[in-house]
């Protein structure tokens, strides 16, 4: 050997990343897909129309100024129903902003997530049988968070494991390194689930990190590891079922990889033509998730253009409903930022709530 | 000369300091082909290279202990940290190192670096970017604190921010960034670093404020002084630490009354401060107790109430005639 030889570089990895069908809907790997039943496969594709036309609803909702700053989930449509639908009861749900499907997927209701962009505290407070925590705003976070609710169903025999969602950005905030390291450490059944969109705001995932990938980072810190092609709904929830089954049986936690692609602007405040180009989004739109599934599906004979309407019409009235509720909805007490600020208020908030009401 | 928006002057600065010194180095999250979520260094990547504005991996720890890193070696770093809440990861280099590199090292090396950030609420935006905390700044030894109101100050205070030989924390008043236009001498200038400004000389009361709540607070003494003859002294801190105390203590001997206005959470902060400073200095020239009229010791809330926490026009007149009438 040579002096020169003794360093190691990271081209063993990764593999070729984990897809079940291809962007034009023949399937790679049959033997996966028979995992999935046909009804699966229906409500799959069900549920990405769905949020799509919720994501266009909410995004409606911030332009004609009933509803602030907005994130859309355009394009990762497979990422939140393959995680969102991964999920079991059981389960903890450890969100993003970028949520509105896997949220909804894993029973959050939607008018909650709208009241939230709505600017109303009401949209953070989760269903008591949900476990999801708020929306996490800070980049990356709540990713020790995650780690903390895993440890503590260990630590009380609770079952489920605990599902986090971020972006590729968060992979570089130091709190992503701190809860691999732990998780790896102590052994806790998390799942986190990297969203790889191409972008944080407008930085490529390429300034994120000199990384061939984002799932490699897992070994690092003694954490399983899966590339899965993102726009692929069935992989992702495999790949995500699978993590969660190896999570819980042997506590050994797993870093998901989803490549996927933002096809909508960073946020309704945003404008990403300032720094993509519009050819790339245009290729971009050929890989996308819901025509991927619709080709496979319609050449199987599960779907056909009446059901399809149908499926529109649906999803059209109910979602103008689930609006129409958020919209509707009473607005916050503001003297709520008092009374929920501890247990008991302060002798100092009391005097400042007071004063507040007399105003 | 050219009348600018505080984002432009703030642009204006970075320009200028990067022309005339060569070790400035711009880096944070997407201020180079985007120029900034607010585009305060809209075209500057363009002009000096992506060596010089630096789109960084996303990472606050990243960004500021970096720029400590580049400070003690030689260096003139200026971060942006895109909203105000999202500074707290790299809090600890502020804290443990910037602020004390100089005593730690006794001298051997520095850390003359800048950390920009928008404060403030009022734009209708999500959680943790609407808040103010410049006390917890102000409160770590070590640090100098710079919070301007307009275009012009904003400039020449930026300049000098970025010549000083220490930390400076630079805060950006958000909900003016393009609100407020003032003309805007075009060439290099800078503003002294802890010296206040007499905004308006009056003998009657002092009111003090600064950054974003210096134009509410302008407004409603505007609105309140058309039908009412009070004989108003307005203050601009400018700089929160070192504060300039003799500025303060000047005119609250002249006018024995003083109202403070801040829109930082109540307890412990700057208005707090200046109420001690006044007692321990011009106690004896006062004829009513100090009034501030601050936001509350809560989160701020979301977009929906967030102006039920910011001090309104009615809430600063009330504290007016609260130590006028007393
Ligand atoms: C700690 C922190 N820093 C900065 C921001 C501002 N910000 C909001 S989203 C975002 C980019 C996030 O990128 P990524 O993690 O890839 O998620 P994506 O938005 O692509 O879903 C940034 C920089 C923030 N919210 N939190």
């Amino acid at each position: 050997m040579e002096i020169t030889e003794i360093l190691v570089d990271q081209n063993g990895f990764p593999a070729e990343m984990f897809q079940v069908l291809d962007p034009e809907g023949n399937v790679v790997h049959q033997n996966l897909l028979d995992l999935v039943s046909k009804e699966q496969l229906v409500d799959f594709y069900k549920w990405m129309v769905k949020i799509r036309i919720a994501d266009r609803r909410a995004i409606n909702l911030q332009r004609t100024g009933q509803m602030g700053t907005y994130p859309s989930v355009y394009g990762q449509e497979a990422c939140q129903v393959g995680s969102g639908l991964g999920l079991e009861k059981e389960d903890w749900l450890v969100p993003t902003f970028r949520e509105t499907g896997t949220m909804w997927c894993f029973g959050v209701p939607l008018y909650q997530t709208l009241l939230y962009w709505m600017g109303n505290e009401t949209g953070s407070k989760m269903p008591e049988d949900v476990n999801c925590l708020p929306i996490a705003i800070t980049v990356g976070g709540h990713l020790p968070h995650a780690m903390g609710i895993a440890w503590a169903n260990k630590r009380q025999n609770k079952p489920g494991a605990v599902l986090c969602s971020f972006g590729d950005g968060a992979t570089s905030e130091g709190d992503f390194h701190a809860a691999l390291n732990f998780a790896g450490q102590i052994q806790t059944a998390n799942v986190f689930f990297c969203q790889n969109n191409g972008f944080a705001i407008s930085t490529p995932r390429s300034i994120q990190t000199a990384a061939k990938s984002i799932a490699q980072k897992a070994f690092a810190y003694g954490v399983k590891a899966i590339q899965v092609d993102g726009n692929d709904v069935v992989a992702v929830y495999l790949a995500v079922k699978q993590a969660l089954k190896e999570a819980k049986e042997n506590l050994t936690p797993v870093l998901i990889e989803a490549v996927t692609y933002r096809l909508g602007d960073h946020t309704t405040v945003d404008n990403s033509k300032l720094y993509r180009a519009d050819d790339e989004v245009t290729e971009m739109q050929r890989r996308e998730p819901i025509a991927r599934l619709k080709k496979y599906i319609e050449a199987t004979g599960l779907w056909d253009e009446a059901k399809e309407a149908q499926l529109l019409e649906e999803c059209k009235k109910g979602v103008d409903e689930i609006a129409e509720k958020a919209l509707t909805h009473a607005k916050l007490d503001p003297k709520n930022m008092f009374t929920m600020m501890y247990a008991e208020m302060t002798p100092a908030l009391q005097k400042q709530h007071d004063e507040f009401l007399k105003q | 000369m050219a009348e600018l928006k505080i984002v432009e002057a703030v642009r204006d600065a970075l320009d200028l300091s990067m022309q005339k010194d060569p070790n400035v180095i711009l880096l944070g999250e997407d201020i180079g082909p985007l120029g900034g979520v607010f585009r305060a260094t809209q075209g500057l990547q363009e002009k000096y290279g992506k060596d010089r504005v630096v789109d960084t991996p996303l990472s606050e720890g990243g960004i500021l202990g970096a720029a400590v890193g580049l400070a003690a070696n030689g260096m003139r770093p200026v971060a942006e940290i895109q909203f105000s809440g999202f500074i707290w990861p790299g809090f600890d280099h502020l804290i443990n190192h910037a602020a004390r590199m100089r005593t730690r090292s006794q001298g051997r090396f520095t850390c003359p670096m800048v950390v920009r950030f928008p404060a403030g609420g009022g734009i209708h935006a999500l959680e943790h970017h609407s808040e103010s905390m410049e006390g917890a700044f102000a409160h770590t030894p070590g640090l100098k604190v710079v919070y301007p109101g307009g275009p012009y100050e904003a400039k020449g205070l930026l300049l000098a921010a970025i010549e000083d030989p220490d930390t400076v924390i630079f805060m950006e008043p958000e909900r003016h960034y393009r609100a407020i236009k003032e003309e805007v001498p075009a060439e290099y200038y800078t503003l002294p670093i802890g010296k206040a400004v007499v905004e308006k000389a009056g003998n009657d009361v002092t009111v003090i404020s600064y950054g974003s709540m210096l134009w509410d607070t302008k407004k409603a003494l505007n609105n309140y002084l058309m039908h009412k003859n009070v004989d108003v002294e307005l203050i601009n801190l400018r700089t929160i630490s070192p504060l300039d105390t003799e500025t303060v203590v000047n005119s609250v001997k002249k006018t024995g009354r003083c109202l403070i206005v801040t829109e930082e959470p109540r307890s412990f902060g700057v208005a707090a401060e200046l109420m001690a400073v006044i007692q321990e200095e011009a106690l004896l020239s006062l004829e009513a107790p100090v009034v501030r009229v601050t936001g509350y010791d809560t989160i701020m809330p979301y977009l929906e109430t967030e102006m039920f926490y910011i001090p309104t026009e009615e809430r600063i007149i009330a504290g007016l005639e609260k130590v006028l009438n007393y």
